[in-house]
């Protein structure tokens, strides 16, 4: 019952998977720039003054500047980092987090598991993203305080995905063969249970990265990401000006690096899901 | 309607309930976690020193904790949000003011977006494994991962700055009111067409999507094969047949989305000036206007639990197969 990863036949799931391929391209494209922002481009991103004014895309600006004159290609590939960064972290954070919360409630049931119920209602009641704002301006908008806040407000529902799924794993027969064996309670959530809610999470924590990317840059926008730290929604809240101006660059740019790595990280959960769920509709 | 159907429902509806003391009670600590005198916070800075002793003696902050809290509780169920600083109006009738608009706003985001979204998903469905299929998917993708600030900047580009087709914001063209009639009505519309768009366009690829799959799933079901069958026409089949049971899914969606939806309206109203509750949020933030930007939000909470009431309800009515539990 268990998922192996070494039984996946990497080509032939590649092959049913077109989403999985796309993806894999996608994120390689975006991450290899991301990587490389150090080779590719001597210009400081947060430093402004290298033209004067609105530059349109040329050889020395490869995709132009901004009305600061701040270099919109090194802003663009150093945003990839902070994009990721963001997302990984945080996503780490969540889904750790709702993991381990939602094996215990699902697996003991009661009163744990009761109070996970009510705390995932109330933050099913609120619109998160205004509770995110409320929190960054309380706590500031640094990039750490960003992190935390958005993993603190996303775990609840994943932890509810986590135990819905025990609670029906749980009642399997090889759990309850190893429950009639001797095995401890630990044993059996964490050799049993645990490796099973894997395949449901990696697409969930897909999902959660490409949540937490939108977020970071919805803030940005809003004025309330970090200053000192070029990010993609920072850029879109210049170009707002820039575009009555005639710097469309300032939007373009930014918007495809931020749509293309969203993208990727959809079609990566599709993908998973293809692979790991046989019975999914295509 | 099945036995019980009530008091699950009831229950729901309760549990529901306490939510809004919830986030009340949220709220209260979180501002109590901000750096600074409250009284200080709730005054806004730059209040005199009387005000802000007035605001202290009023909400009793120098009293202890859960004092503190009953007062703030028991104001808030007379209907008192408190005092806007910015607005120097009471925060629960600026809140009131803005909700028409953005009521009007979000409404017709989602009418276009889960109209278009089920036609498209049905178009998708039926045409399944064809161009056109691929199409439509792969467009509501795109659509779906384009960030809203970047979306609704590119329609502004193109049909305001480019080819001025649509106003550039706002909601009413000045010196234009009620009294002016239809002129009044298609003069909003003209100023609603591009932030609803918008909208509608980041939320139509889960009613795409959702529809597809659960049309799928209907016409390739032994009750529809049983109607194909018996000779009835194939159209009745997938509209009064098929598409009625893969609706169901969409009204649950449909009252998520709310609570989803209202980030996208705080971006959207904001670019295009819309003065509604979101564009509101964005002036809380910028004055720090701490009552006004609590009030906000618990409205907005208030909002969401309602419209998770009313989807329970609904969704309970419609689909007798519902599990009580």
């Amino acid at each position: 019952m268990r998922l192996k990863l070494s039984n996946l036949n990497i080509k032939r799931t590649l092959r049913r998977s077109r989403s999985l391929t796309l993806s894999l391209i996608l994120l390689a494209m975006v991450l290899f720039l991301g990587a490389m922002a150090g080779f590719l481009t001597d210009k400081d991103p947060l430093k402004t003054g290298y033209s004067t004014g609105l530059t349109p895309p040329n050889s020395d600006f490869l995709m132009g500047t901004d009305q600061l004159g701040r270099d919109v290609f090194s802003w663009t590939i150093y945003g990839v980092r902070t994009a990721l960064f963001v997302s990984v972290t945080s996503t780490t954070l969540t889904v750790a987090t709702a993991v381990l919360v939602g094996l215990f409630a699902g697996y003991f049931g009661g009163k744990p598991d009761q109070l996970l119920m009510r705390i995932t209602d109330f933050f099913l009641s609120i619109p998160r993203f205004i509770l995110i704002i409320f929190a960054v301006i309380i706590f500031g908008p640094t990039l750490l305080n960003i992190i935390l806040i958005l993993s603190v407000f996303s775990w609840p529902s994943i932890a509810r995905i986590v135990r819905a799924e025990v609670l029906t794993i749980k009642e399997r027969e090889y759990v309850q063969a190893s429950r009639v064996i001797g095995a401890s309670n630990l044993d059996i959530m964490f050799n049993e249970v645990l490796p099973n809610v894997i395949p449901p999470m990696l697409v969930a924590s897909a999902l959660q990265m490409s949540d937490a990317i939108l977020v970071e840059a919805a803030l940005s926008f809003l004025g309330l990401g970090d200053p000192n730290i070029p990010s993609w929604g920072r850029m879109l809240a210049i170009a707002r000006q820039a575009i009555y101006a005639g710097g469309w660059w300032t939007l373009l740019y930014p918007a495809m690096f931020i749509t293309i790595s969203v993208l990727a990280i959809n079609l990566l959960a599709d993908g998973l899901n293809d692979v790991l769920n046989p019975k999914t509709i295509r | 309607m099945p036995g019980g159907t009530k008091e699950y429902l009831l229950k729901r509806t309760v549990i529901s309930f306490l939510m809004v003391p919830a986030v009340v009670i949220f709220t209260f600590f979180l501002l109590r976690l901000a750096p600074g005198d409250p009284a200080v916070l709730m005054a806004g800075e730059g209040a005199s020193p009387e005000f802000v002793e007035m605001i202290r003696e009023t909400y009793g902050l120098n009293k202890p904790l859960h004092e503190q809290l009953i007062i703030y509780l028991s104001k808030l169920f007379t209907g008192d949000l408190g005092y806007s600083f910015t607005f120097k109006r009471a925060v629960i009738d600026v809140i009131f003011e803005r909700i028409p608009l953005t009521l009007l706003l979000a409404g017709t985001g989602a009418l276009i977006a889960i109209s278009l979204g089920i036609f498209l998903g049905v178009l998708a469905a039926i045409k399944k494994d064809t161009l056109a299929d691929n199409v439509i998917s792969s467009t509501t993708l795109i659509f779906y991962s384009i960030p809203i600030f970047a979306l609704a900047q590119f329609l502004v580009l193109f049909f305001v700055i480019e080819t001025r087709i649509f106003p550039l914001s706002g909601y009413v063209s000045l010196g234009l009111s009620w009294s002016d009639g239809l002129r009044y009505v298609l003069d909003v519309g003209w100023h609603l067409a591009l932030p609803a768009i918008s909208l509608a366009l980041i939320q139509m690829a889960t009613y795409v999507k959702l529809t597809r799959t659960s049309m799928i799933e209907a016409l390739y079901s032994n009750y529809i094969i049983a109607a194909k069958a018996r000779g009835l026409d194939s159209r009745k089949i997938l509209f009064k047949h098929a598409l009625r049971n893969a609706l169901l899914p969409i009204i649950t969606v449909a009252g998520i989305q709310l609570g989803l939806i209202i980030g996208g309206v705080v971006i959207t109203e904001t670019i295009f000036s819309w003065p509604g509750v979101g564009r509101l949020t964005i002036e809380a933030i910028d004055a720090r206007d701490y009552p006004l930007l609590m009030g906000v939000f618990i409205f907005t909470s208030i909002s969401v639990i309602i419209a998770n009431i009313v989807t329970d309800i609904v969704y309970t009515y419609i689909d007798p197969r519902v599990k009580l539990r």
